[in-house]
């Protein structure tokens, strides 16, 4: 019984720290070329603006993985925020993401 | 001269705020037990008070950005002698105060 | 959130010390070059800007005939030397690559010195983004990653200490593991804004790598086109207007001359000569800014349509370069006078504090387990936290001690830096934890006080002699010097009383 709770445990965080840093990265990512495209103006300000943001994306999504009560909500929801963002950029330009 | 006017007004700010905390106003009078609301507002006021005219007064001399810098500079470092000024405080304090009140102790 | 803050400040806790404490010494990296090229002429007295750009290009003239661009070094405050250097174009046929030369000018003699090869104080603080040993992206990326846990392990500790106002000042002495969390506070909540800072343009700084994908999808792929779009961001409005000067008589004299016309109070720092090979050289004149955060400006004279325009820049076209730049200069202090530099300094040592304290409170937490993994982390934090200033005193005695003529000579310094941190690790892996921090910190204390003494040894600067002359950068270093030394026996005899206290 205490090998699976601990081996459960071992994995809940990793998954979470993957979560975190993975899809932490990729949607930062996203968000970054979203609001790059969707910011008005020259292409070269809107792609800095919104590299100089991302930073904060990543960090609030880090933190939100590890405060949420389940591993699953966690995954689920940054995953499904990255598709969307992903749907969204595609909507808005054909160049090919990843 | 603008830095030692930024020092000591800052200096003086932030002692009153430290000041407005119980646990460092009991650390200084040791006497008293705990100082009363208004004693604590009074204080807070007046530390406040200091600190924003330190900020006024830097941006005024260097501009914004320069004024900014110079005063959350030096905000770090009176706090930090602050801090180290009232860990050892009481000691200080009773050093001092054996030094006027002689005692068979 | 505790859980959050603990292993993300664990995780690359060792690298991050790494990193404050290197790029702390970026803050005073000329003052450290200075030290470390102990045979350059120093300028007390003012000189007449005419006067050395004569001697400069009289030397120029005879070493540097066939350079591409010429660069003359004026005596500042935080660099009081004259400095001529030089561009040489690569030669395929001869086998020379493209290569920068540098001389030192003594204006009372007239001679030209060349220094020791020496990688300096500018090496030094580029280890804290370059690393060392791996490629340079390797150390970019490592470093953004490092750099992304530490804003991590920041935003978490203002969320968990929520007394952060009640607790602004405490520091309990003598209360063992509350001590050590009081002191974390105190390093990390004083200059919070400065590690905020500081992390935030870091990362920012190096989001060109870090989120490459983002230019890729945006704008392009590949290295020229990524080279193109820092380029075009970096682009500078520009206020140009012709004068009143014979295209014949443009020269770096009159540039100067016209220069100090238009800017009287502001002083020299370089003059440039670009594209001297080819038919349309340009001028540049360098000043210091005197305001605000910004570091210099530059006048540019050049010949169009056959007459001398001066062009200036005026700021950053893009809003976003703008803003980048203040996070920049924040982040390099290279505006800093003497005040402000060493808060800069003092600063980044408290933020490595902060790392140190936080892996020291991590072993203590656990101490009680006592388990080998345990032991052999609190050997490591004494192995990296007091190791790394060992090794940085081991680079600066291996400047003085290395023979001048040594091939490689500068890379050696560097290795010794690392072969010193390693030789720490060692010894204290060997050593009983408690025993390993105690000898670390008189090592410590011996190497730093040893410094300016090999100075003395080895040349002919020595702290009487630096007094005398006015050589304060020189003066100034071999106090600090021994200051840190100061510093370190009085943590050998603070941790000596403390192990006593508990033995007993």
């Amino acid at each position: 019984m205490n090998l699976t709770t601990k081996h459960l445990a071992a994995l809940n965080i990793t998954c979470r720290v993957l979560i975190a840093l993975v899809g932490g990265y990729v949607l930062a990512a996203l968000s970054a070329i979203l609001v790059a495209l969707l910011l008005p103006g020259d292409i070269i300000n809107s792609i800095v603006s919104a590299l100089m943001l991302s930073f904060i994306i990543y960090t609030v999504t880090v933190l939100y993985v590890f405060a949420t009560k389940t591993t699953l909500r966690a995954g689920i929801s940054v995953f499904a925020l990255c598709i969307l963002m992903y749907c969204f950029v595609r909507h808005l330009n054909g160049i090919a993401v990843l | 001269m603008l830095i030692l006017a930024q020092i000591l007004l800052q200096l003086i700010g932030f002692a009153l705020l430290s000041l407005s905390i119980p646990r460092h106003f009991s650390q200084v009078f040791q006497h008293t037990s705990r100082p009363t609301k208004r004693t604590v507002l009074a204080l807070r006021c007046g530390g406040y008070a200091f600190v924003i005219l330190a900020v006024i007064i830097a941006v005024n001399s260097w501009g914004v950005s320069l004024g900014l810098v110079y005063s959350v500079a030096t905000a770090t470092l009176t706090a930090t002698m602050l801090a180290v000024l009232l860990a050892y405080i009481s000691k200080l304090l009773t050093v001092i105060g054996r030094g006027f009140i002689p005692t068979t102790k | 959130m505790s859980w959050l803050h603990t292993w993300a400040g664990f995780a690359f806790g060792w690298l991050l010390f790494f990193i404050f404490v290197t790029g702390s010494a970026g803050y005073f990296e000329n003052e450290i070059d200075r030290w470390m090229k102990p045979e350059i002429a120093i300028v007390n007295t003012p000189i007449d800007d005419f006067t050395i750009l004569n001697k400069a290009q009289q030397q120029l003239n005879s070493l540097a005939g066939d350079g591409a661009q010429w660069y003359i070094s004026y005596p500042s405050i935080r660099d009081p030397h004259i400095d001529i250097s030089w561009l040489q174009l690569a030669n395929t046929e001869l086998d020379i690559p493209r290569q920068w030369h540098e001389k030192n000018l003594d204006p009372y003699t007239n001679n030209a010195i060349s220094s020791r090869e020496t990688s300096g104080g500018e090496t030094l603080y580029r280890l804290h983004y370059n690393l060392h040993y791996v490629p340079i992206m390797v150390g970019y990326l490592v470093t953004s990653l490092a750099t992304l846990f530490m804003l991590i392990a920041l935003v978490t500790g203002v969320i968990i200490h929520k007394k952060i106002f009640i607790e602004f000042f405490t520091f309990r002495t003598g209360k063992g593991l509350r001590a050590w969390l009081d002191i974390h506070n105190i390093f990390s909540v004083l200059p919070l804004p400065f590690h905020l800072m500081i992390t935030y343009s870091g990362l920012v700084l190096l989001m060109g790598i870090s989120f490459a994908p983002v230019i890729d999808a945006t704008y392009g792929e590949g290295k020229k086109i990524h080279r193109q779009f820092y380029d075009l961001f970096q682009v500078e409005d520009q206020q140009q207007q012709f004068i009143e000067l014979n295209t014949a008589d443009l020269s770096l004299e009159t540039a100067l001359k016209d220069a100090k016309v238009r800017y009287k109070n502001q002083a020299i720092s370089y003059l440039g000569l670009i594209d001297r090979h080819t038919s349309q050289p340009s001028f540049e004149v360098w000043l210091d800014a005197n305001e605000g955060i910004e570091f210099a400006t530059l006048i540019t004279y050049r010949i169009v349509n056959e007459r001398v325009q001066i062009a200036q820049s005026i700021g950053k076209t893009h809003s976003a370069a703008q803003v980048y730049d203040i996070l920049e200069h924040l982040h390099e202090g290279l505006f800093a006078g003497t005040y402000l530099r060493w808060l800069y300094f003092i600063s980044g040592l408290l933020g490595a504090g902060m790392i140190a304290t936080g892996m020291i409170i991590w072993v203590n937490k656990r101490k009680k387990q006592q388990t080998r993994l345990i032991n052999v982390i609190d050997k490591l934090n004494a192995a990296v936290i007091v190791g790394l200033p060992i090794a940085i005193a081991c680079y600066f005695l291996s400047n003085r001690l290395l023979p001048s003529a040594m091939p490689d000579r500068a890379e050696w310094e560097m290795h010794s830096l690392f072969i010193a941190f390693a030789l720490c690790g060692v010894f204290c892996a060997l050593r009983v934890a408690d025993k390993a921090w105690q000898n670390m910190l008189w090592v410590a204390a011996a190497l730093y006080a040893f410094i300016p003494l090999c100075n003395m040894l080895t040349t002919e600067h020595n702290l009487l002699l630096s007094a005398q002359k006015g050589d304060w950068l020189m003066l100034g270093f071999d106090l600090s010097m021994l200051l840190f030394s100061a510093c370190f026996a009085f943590s050998a005899v603070l941790l000596q009383k403390h192990t006593s206290k508990i033995a007993i």
